[in-house]
């Protein structure tokens, strides 16, 4: 056992012999692993708002399509809906699209009635908007910052319907622990949501939630309901009911889709990277083997040798994969994401202007730690056997 | 101690052919013995501690040390056999980024001897050899002397009974080689076992046995 103690410290000694070869092989895995980390945490950053955006939902998210496009609903289905068996609540909801401010910041604006807003959506400051009120709004505090808005600004006239153009007000700023909701919501009452996108009488979809067991019983309800409970929307109109799970299995798969591709061009880099690792294991390659010689002539085995290499490549692959970690997180924390985050979340730029949600969760941490060994090992074990295998003294020469 | 019986050595070469390095090569070292082998360049000097060293094996012959036949011996038990005998390198052989200690107490590690104790190892030899200010000096910083002994402290460390050098002063001047010669007496003087090859002359006076190597074949005196 102290043999063996000994002779792995000399795994170390062996990393600080050859600096620039571990140096190298170093900044290769560092390479290989952070832009790997740093995906893999946008992409469960995305995964974890994701779920929360699903909790603070409803069961059932019932819209209307003709011809397979999408068509708003009249608000008079909502008390319809409300007398299904195991309905609890059927909430009306606005969304729609808005470019605000010089820069045409996207934003999402969600009309819903002010006695239904999320839990989730506290103020920061200022108040939340009241039913009755016409355009006042609560923005995220990320999208605050973006916009320069306080709470009491006035939003310049940005739609006009047939009653004219309108100034807008922000009566609050919301914080949520869903970082794309601060950065891209601005909630208004649904009336406020109906006047701004001309829609008054119609939503976009109910946000329905049942008694606990009725899911699928309410769902069925609905898509067997009768046109005639959707007046005003010309006929032909087909109801399309998408569930909490449904929902969740389709943003999974959106970003397990992204997450794949991401993963095949990782596979790519891996690959590069064990040649990579190769190359610069070459580095004093001559050195290393008149070392290994002088060992093998001083009585070194050739397993104590093989041993010693497997020390050192743990623990270059251990302290590169912590490094990367750290690097990871710099990235993610104060670069947030740059050029990596918009491989997941569709028309960001290479700077996110928003704050990326991101997780550095264990599995990733672990899998690079596997995979920077795995590419050590591959890459500069064979070199060390391959000095190891022949008598002391041609390695020597 | 040791002995080698017929023993033929042949390196095979695409351009050259075959090129026998030792043929029919048979010695007899005793215990406590100072045997200096001699020999042009190209003779097959280095070739022959190669073998006694267990470093290399024989295409054919036997090489017998403690008993054992090291033609028939494993890797492993080859590697084993290593750690009793010395070897001193005509080049030093010196690990470059090692610290003088470091590079003299390597091959105690397999042992399983503790840092500290190898310490103080290194620094009774180093003390012994007049060197023990560079214990913690790199080999880049010491003159080929001071390599060359610590090379010995090295071929010391594990107290082998045997020493085999292979040219040790060839690369040294005279002073340096002077020093060595003495260092090598003193060794001796100690009850080790010595093989040399070297074209000095001074340590004609030391050897109880010469031997010539001539084209790989050895003959006495």
């Amino acid at each position: 056992m102290r043999r063996c103690v000994e002779v792995a410290k000399t795994g170390l000694t062996a990393i600080l012999l050859h600096p620039v070869r571990s140096g190298a092989t170093c900044c290769a895995l560092l390479a290989i692993l952070v832009p790997y980390l740093v995906g893999m945490g946008v992409a469960k950053g995305i995964e974890h708002d994701a779920a929360r955006s699903l909790e603070a939902g409803g069961d059932l998210y019932v819209s209307g399509s003709r011809l397979g496009q999408r068509i708003p609903l009249p608000v008079e289905m909502g008390p319809r809906l409300e007398v299904l068996e195991g309905v609890q609540t059927a909430m009306p909801r606005i969304v729609g699209r808005l470019s605000l401010g010089r820069d045409k910041v996207e934003v999402i604006v969600v009309g819903i009635p002010a006695e239904d807003f999320p839990a989730k959506v506290t103020c920061v400051e200022g108040r939340l908007p009241r039913n009755g009120a016409l355009n006042e709004f609560v923005v995220g505090t990320e999208l605050a910052r973006r916009l320069n808005l306080q709470v009491g600004a006035m939003l310049p006239p940005f739609y006009r319907n047939p009653r004219g153009e309108h100034v807008s007000r922000i009566v609050g700023i919301f914080a949520s622990d869903v970082s794309l909701w601060q950065s891209h919501l601005m909630f208004g009452t649904f009336d406020t949501a109906a006047e701004i996108f001309a829609a008054e009488g119609m939503a976009t979809d109910f946000v329905v939630t049942c008694q606990p067991g009725y899911e699928v019983a309410v769902s069925r309800a609905i898509q067997n309901m009768n046109v005639e409970a959707a007046p005003g929307t010309g006929g032909n109109v087909r109801f399309r009911v998408t569930s909490r799970e449904q929902l969740a299995v389709l943003l999974a798969g959106g970003q397990l889709h992204r997450e794949g591709i991401f993963n095949l061009h990782f596979v790519l880099v891996f690959v590069i990277g064990i040649l990579v690792v190769q190359v610069t294991s070459g580095l004093g390659l001559a050195e290393r083997r008149r070392e290994i010689g002088i060992l093998k002539a001083t009585g070194w085995q050739t397993d104590e040798i093989l041993f010693r290499g497997l020390i050192e490549c743990i623990l270059l692959s251990v302290g590169s994969a912590a490094l990367s970690i750290l690097v990871a997180f710099v990235w993610l924390r104060w670069f947030n994401g740059y050029l990596i985050a918009g491989v997941f979340i569709s028309g960001l730029a290479r700077a996110p202007s928003i704050p990326v949600p991101f997780q550095l969760t264990p599995v990733p941490a672990f899998l690079a730690v596997t995979l920077g060994l795995v590419i050590t090992l591959t890459g500069s074990l064979w070199s060390s056997w391959r000095a190891a295998i022949v008598p002391p003294g041609e390695a020597m020469r | 101690m040791i002995q080698t019986k017929n023993l033929y050595k042949t390196f095979r070469d695409r351009k050259k052919g075959e090129l026998h390095a030792l043929q029919d090569v048979s010695l007899t070292v005793s215990a406590g013995r100072f045997v200096l082998l001699t020999g042009p360049s190209g003779s097959g000097k280095t070739t022959l501690l190669s073998l006694l060293g267990a470093m290399t094996r024989p295409t054919r012959g036997s090489i017998t040390f403690q008993g054992r036949n090291l033609a028939e011996c494993s890797d492993v038990e080859l590697a084993r056999l290593r750690r009793d005998v010395g070897f001193v390198f005509q080049n030093f052989s010196l690990v470059p980024r090692l610290a003088v200690w470091e590079n003299i107490t390597y091959p105690l590690i397999p042992r399983g001897i503790p840092v500290a104790a190898r310490f103080e190892t290194a620094r009774r030899l180093l003390r012994r050899l007049n060197l023990e200010d560079r214990i913690e000096s790199r080999p880049e910083q010491l003159s080929g002397g001071e390599q060359q002994r610590v090379a010995v402290a090295r071929a010391l460390a594990a107290e082998p009974q045997l020493i085999l050098a292979d040219e040790p002063t060839s690369n040294l001047d005279l002073r340096a080689a002077g020093e060595l010669t003495e260092l090598f007496e003193e060794i001796h003087g100690s009850g080790v076992t010595m093989v040399i090859s070297t074209h000095s002359a001074a340590m004609l006076d030391l050897a109880t046995d010469v031997y010539t190597l001539t084209e790989g074949k050895l003959s006495c005196g």
